[in-house]
């Protein structure tokens, strides 16, 4: 039985289909294996071949690669609920509900979404827990440890964000609380120290692009979640990975 | 919680992997990225997803009534991430709380590498070769996550005191938003003595932690240090103390 | 056992072929392969259960049996209807042959019913309603024996709301874009994940969403929001809350000016410190006087202050001679208890009668009598054309028959220093008191103007309960509608320093006045929606010697006319001079007799001078008319009369009606109807009852044009042409 199935694989790997897609032969040769990792675009973030040590679960506990995967999860996700939701005071709260009611695995999306999103914030901070008791920052690491003090940042920010778009009381009155503190900004803002703007032009009102939370708000924060933020963040993921690896690999004794 | 299993998987099965762990450090053997490492990111990758299924089965994400400007549901409590940020609003005018603590933070994170000038401790969870960053970066994320599950679980209507098994229908006498202002001559020489002696303090009684820092790392450093352990040192003085502001100016107060 | 587990390992590393792990020098042991498979294995298992969670949706089930429900009763209905079949006659055999078709074509419908959710959209009023969803039989009367959500809505108020136009939520509540019974609301879940402030109401509370568009004090089935609206404005609670509806209300309480010469320090006294000791009868019926929390101190000094009021030359001493007897029979056929109470029996427009001696004296009575709207400007009481003679009489009645005990000054009062009783100092405390506990709210004094002290309490049903007051009260539920009756039954309970005295309420009357209070959501209801009889012509003040007489007689206590008065008629006078006839009126106004025999207010005989009558009955011809009521008499012809005498056998009109000897008292006797009903009215009535009064109990049945004719033909004919009707020769 498993020889016929090894002699079906062999065959499989000769046919035009597979090595049009597959330069490689079956990953059982060294060579082949490495081929994999050279050849194949998500492989191709691993270096060849990576420290013993740096496998171990016990050591990353895949926090990174987990974030990552998130992240992911997130965008299909969001790409999904996108499909059914409109950021307008009319209509916002009332999409919720028909995904919830009315939509095939609309709340099931939403729950997935917004599990997710916290998952995500606390897997980063873990991470950056992880790196820093590994000493992972140390030089050559310094920039990206950098890159990934912004990531968490834009994660803080994108699950911020995300957190209006419902337009429920919770949403409203938790998105008040924290833009309430842009006012305070020294300077910047109408009730900080020092302030020098009035209500109508200080930082917060840029923020909310109202002085009261209203669909302005709701329009921007809809815009930052779906494509700044994550824009940004793509882009300072590519940095992170890239550096992961320019700077040689997976921490370890040097 | 998603990351506890694989931690029990490697400890429970393998006690091969302590000898390889000792060896690793010795002479960094490696191994092919495909598969030993792509193997464990699917499972990892599979595991998350299985949680993140269960987790929106089991859990709705929590969606209120439609928002309302008019109605004000007390407390009105911000995303999670941002509690303990919230709760240090009890301790200091907005404009530190929401403003200058989480600058001060995202700044003070980015430098660490820059500071930081021990080599010793890459690649390892160790805390006997860099006791002093392991120690400050650990009091740091117990203050943050302690604020956080304070401000989460301990704080009820009006932000009031309530222990988490406590009825929020209580009513509770409001807490003192501290009546003491500190004298400008008790209160500015207090707060400048705090940061001469801090820094003056260990350059006189630990030359040697100066000396491998340089003057101006070790500044830095201390500047952040020392202001953590302040924004952290007013609680207890509130608490016991009842001051409201160290230092009160017609501009800004701390 | 060691061949065994060799064998194991080779089969693994066979298999570790296809998942491209070799065995050899890998970190990898078999221990991964596990976890492989377990992780693999229970994430298929979890997808398929969500697969199957999200198909398994709770209103599929629910619609699922509705419709065998459905299919069930409309195939036993089938079955009958074949079966009768062969034994139904030639004539009716094409309808029953219709009907059967149409039963097939029914049950061929719900066959085909796709399962999907149901959804009414009411654009006008901001709502998506999904309740059908669950709720499919809701329009079918034939469900109406089974349980939710299956059941047929009872009564008929989905056949006067259509339920496209209205949708549920908006009478309701509870959350409509929901499609399962948890997350519609149909408890209020308070404490979990979802505290929903806009749960399903209940069926306490469901009747003041009827409030939300019907504005008028009664509204057709709907009792407790009629009685609420009821009891709102006889406790006079506008008096200091802004309340909807009853932002113009006039005080309910007597002008305290004079007080001083009317009653006696021991009554005053005993009066404010327990107004139920008076009557301890509760409920609204009477005194309406509130319990207010005040000391004994406080109660001296506002008792100074109203004292020293007073205007003693004013009062005049009654003639010589009165008889108590004739008074007696004066009292009766004033029909003084429409308004007043007589030992707890009566009208509650005026103060109980009963021991009326203990508060006023004889003097005041007379002065009172002779000059009424001198000492009560607004009083509901009309001023009476009596005779001094006949005021001698009926207070000399009063004092010998309604006398009541001397009253003594209560004893914490006694010992007050006669020197502190009118010292400047204590009047000036009791104005104080007067205005802080807002008895201006009640009571006009001369002087004293101070608005509503209270909070507005406009939008209650939309107050956020947050927000509300609760005080150190455990056991309550916090909701806005318990928040109301609590406060209603005991303001101090919530709010120490709550300054709101206790109403007499029963709590029954509690409970109403909560459902009404609660009517006010603040929701923006389009006006095609809104019900209210009060948008016509609204003339507070009547012009004229025709509003001279209203004012003088009070027409207003019991009567609307043009938009304003009470509702102690349930009859409008405004198209008064269409429906009756001017002989009959003057008669009327002459010698008033009761036209419905089980009610207790009757028209009180005024004793009108003739000339006033004829102004009245003129202005009632020629004015208050309704241009809708031909002006000229109808002519019937001898067998319009006998077609109408049988129609009104055939619908058993006299079940409800009195005409000769026997009938029901629902309405009013038709013995005479043709003297005093006009032709037009009776005909407009009859084809329309409730085009003119909503809340009329008469039936609509449907009459034809020419079966109205004959049934005002024969009623026009029920003439008593032997009475002979006293006509005054006015002018």
């Amino acid at each position: 039985m498993i020889k016929r199935l090894k002699r079906f694989a062999e065959w499989l790997v000769r046919t035009q289909i597979w090595s049009s897609i597959f330069r490689q032969g079956w990953p059982d040769t060294e060579r082949n294996r490495i081929l994999t990792t050279i050849n194949t675009l998500v492989f191709h973030l691993h270096p060849i071949k990576v420290k013993s040590h740096g496998i171990k679960v016990k050591y990353t506990f895949c926090l990174g690669g987990i974030s990552f995967f998130l992240f992911i999860v997130e965008t299909i996700t969001g790409v999904l609920l996108m499909f059914y939701y409109r950021p307008t005071v009319e209509y916002a709260y009332q999409d919720m509900k028909d995904l919830e009611f009315a939509v095939t695995f609309g709340l099931f999306l939403r729950n997935m979404h917004r599990w997710a999103a916290h998952g995500m914030v606390l897997t980063v901070i873990i991470h950056m827990c992880r790196v820093f008791y590994t000493g992972s920052y140390k030089p050559p690491r310094e920039y990206n440890w950098c890159v990934g003090v912004s990531l968490l940042v834009l994660t803080l920010l994108l699950s911020f964000t995300g957190y209006l778009l419902p337009w429920d009381q919770l949403a409203y009155w938790a998105v008040t609380v924290g833009t309430n503190m842009a006012k305070a900004t020294p300077v910047l803002g109408a009730e900080g120290p020092f302030h020098v703007l009035s209500e109508m032009t200080d930082i917060c009102f840029y923020l909310r692009g109202s002085v009261d939370i209203s669909e302005n708000t709701l329009l921007r924060f809809y815009v930052l979640h779906c494509i700044a933020l994550p824009l940004a963040a793509v882009g300072l993921m590519g940095i992170h990975f890239w550096r992961v690896r320019k700077d040689g690999g997976i921490s370890g004794p040097l | 919680m998603q990351e506890q299993q694989p931690e029990t998987r490697i400890t429970s099965s393998d006690s091969k992997q302590k000898d390889t762990a000792s060896e690793t450090q010795k002479k960094p053997d490696k191994q092919l990225a495909f598969p030993h490492l792509v193997f464990k990111e699917f499972i990892a990758l599979m595991l998350v997803t299985l949680v993140l299924i269960i987790i929106s089965m089991a859990a709705n994400a929590p969606l209120e009534e439609e928002a309302s400007p008019t109605k004000t549901p007390n407390p009105a409590k911000a995303p999670w991430y941002f509690v303990g940020l919230q709760e240090m609003l009890v301790y200091f005018d907005p404009w530190i709380a929401g403003v200058m603590i989480p600058v001060l933070i995202i700044v003070g994170l980015m430098a660490i590498p820059f500071v930081d000038k021990n080599p010793k401790g890459v690649g390892i969870y160790c805390f006997r070769e860099r006791k002093f960053s392991f120690i400050i970066f650990t009091i740091g994320i117990v203050a943050w996550f302690g604020l956080i599950i304070f401000g989460c679980y301990f704080r009820g209507p009006s932000w009031l005191l309530y222990m988490p098994w406590e009825s929020w229908d209580i009513h509770k006498p409001v807490i003192s938003k501290g009546t003491y202002i500190l004298p400008s001559f008790i209160g500015v020489p207090a707060t400048i003595g705090y940061y001469v002696l801090g820094m003056w303090l260990p350059i006189l009684l630990a030359r040697n932690f100066y000396k491998t820092l340089g003057s101006t790392s070790y500044f830095i450093t201390m500047f952040f240090v020392l202001s953590m352990f302040g924004f952290i040192g007013k609680i207890p003085l509130r608490f016991i103390f009842d001051i409201k502001y160290i230092i009160h100016t017609p501009w800004f107060s701390i | 056992m060691s061949r065994v587990s060799r064998h194991f390992k080779n089969l693994l590393k066979e298999i570790s072929f296809f998942l491209f792990i070799t065995m050899d020098k890998s970190t990898l042991g078999p221990i991964h392969y596990v976890w492989f498979a377990a992780v693999g294995s229970a994430l298929a298992v979890v997808i398929v259960v969500l697969c199957i969670k999200e198909y398994a949706r709770e209103w599929k089930h629910h619609q699922a049996i509705a419709r065998r429900l459905q299919i069930k009763a409309v195939e036993e209905k089938i079955k009958t209807l074949e079966s009768e079949l062969p034994s139904v006659n030639e004539e009716t055999r094409a309808k029953h042959e219709d009907r059967l078709r149409m039963m097939k074509m029914i049950r061929a419908q719900a066959l085909a019913m796709p399962v999907k959710i149901q959804q009414i959209q009411v654009d006008s009023l901001k709502r998506v309603d999904r309740c059908t969803t669950c709720h499919t039989g809701i329009e079918d009367v034939n469900m109406n024996a089974h349980e939710n959500p299956y059941k047929g809505h009872p009564g008929k108020y989905l056949q006067w709301h259509d339920i496209e136009k209205f949708g549920c939520t908006i009478c309701h509540e509870g959350q409509g874009l929901s499609t399962d019974y948890m997350h519609a609301a149909h408890k209020p879940l308070r404490g979990l994940d979802r505290p929903w402030q806009k749960a399903v109401l209940s069926r306490y509370l469901i009747q003041s969403s009827c409030g939300k568009c019907h504005l008028d004090k009664e509204v057709p089935f709907a009792p407790l929001l009629s009685k609420g609206r009821d009891v709102i404005e006889k406790a006079g609670c506008s008096g200091c809350h802004k309340i909807r509806l009853y932002e113009s209300q006039e005080k309910v309480g007597p002008s305290l000016d004079l007080l001083g010469s009317k009653v006696n320090r021991a009554w005053l006294l005993r009066w404010l410190s327990e107004p139920r000791e008076y009557d301890p009868s509760a409920g609204l019926i009477r005194p309406r006087m509130p319990k207010f929390n005040l000391s004994k101190e406080q109660i001296l000094a506002l008792e100074a202050f109203l004292m020293a009021s007073r205007n003693d030359a004013a009062l005049k001493e009654p003639v010589e001679g009165g008889d108590p007897e004739a008074g007696a029979l004066l009292f009766r056929e004033s029909r003084c208890v429409t308004c007043h109470l007589v030992e707890g029996k009566g009208g509650y427009l005026g103060p109980e009668l009963a021991g009326i001696t203990s508060k006023v004296s004889k003097k005041w009575l007379y002065s009172y009598i002779k000059d009424t709207h001198f000492f009560q400007p607004r009083t509901k009481m009309p001023q009476f054309n009596f005779t001094e003679k006949q005021m001698s009489d009926i207070v000399e009645y009063l004092c010998e028959e309604l006398q009541g005990e001397e009253l003594e000054i209560p004893e914490d009062f006694e010992n007050v220093p006669d020197s502190d009783k009118n010292s400047g100092e204590m009047v000036n405390n009791g104005k104080k008191i007067f205005m802080d506990y807002g008895c201006t709210g009640c009571h006009a004094k001369t002087g004293i103007d101070q608005g509503r002290i209270a909070p507005d309490i406009i939008g209650l049903g939309s107050r956020d309960e947050e927000g509300l007051e609760w005080g150190n009260v455990h056991g309550i539920d916090k909701y806005t509608g318990n928040w109301v009756f609590a406060r209603l039954k005991d303001p101090i309970l919530l709010d120490k320093k709550a300054k709101m005295p206790v109403f007499p309420f029963t709590e029954d009357e509690m409970a109403a006045a909560t459902v009404a209070l609660l009517s006010d959501t603040m929701e923006d209801i389009p006006s095609q929606y809104i019900v209210s009889a009060t948008n016509r012509n609204n003339y507070p003040d009547l012009p004229g010697e025709f509003g001279k007489l209203v004012d003088k007689y009070r027409c207003r206590s019991c009567h609307v006319v043009y938009g304003d008065g009470g509702w102690v008629s349930m009859h409008p006078l405004d198209g008064e001079g269409s429906e009756v006839r001017k002989e009959w009126l003057r008669g009327y106004f002459t010698l008033p007799y009761t036209l419905r025999p089980i009610l207790a207010e009757r028209m009180v005989n005024l004793k009108m001078s003739d000339s006033e009558i004829d102004l009245l009955v003129n202005f009632f011809g020629s004015v208050m008319v309704l241009n809708s009521i031909p002006v000229e008499e109808y002519t019937f012809k001898e067998e319009e009369i006998a077609k109408g005498k049988s129609l009104f056998d055939k619908y058993g009109c006299i079940s409800c009606h009195i005409m000769g000897k026997g009938g029901g008292y629902v309405g009013p006797p038709l013995t005479t109807v043709g003297d005093r009903l006009t032709t037009g009215w009776i005909y407009e009535y009859i084809k329309n009852p409730r085009y003119y009064e909503t809340w009329s109990l008469q039936p609509d049945y449907g009459f034809s044009a020419e079966d109205a004719r004959a049934l005002t033909a024969y009623l026009a004919s029920c003439k008593e042409v032997k009475k002979d009707i006293r006509i005054s020769q006015g002018k």
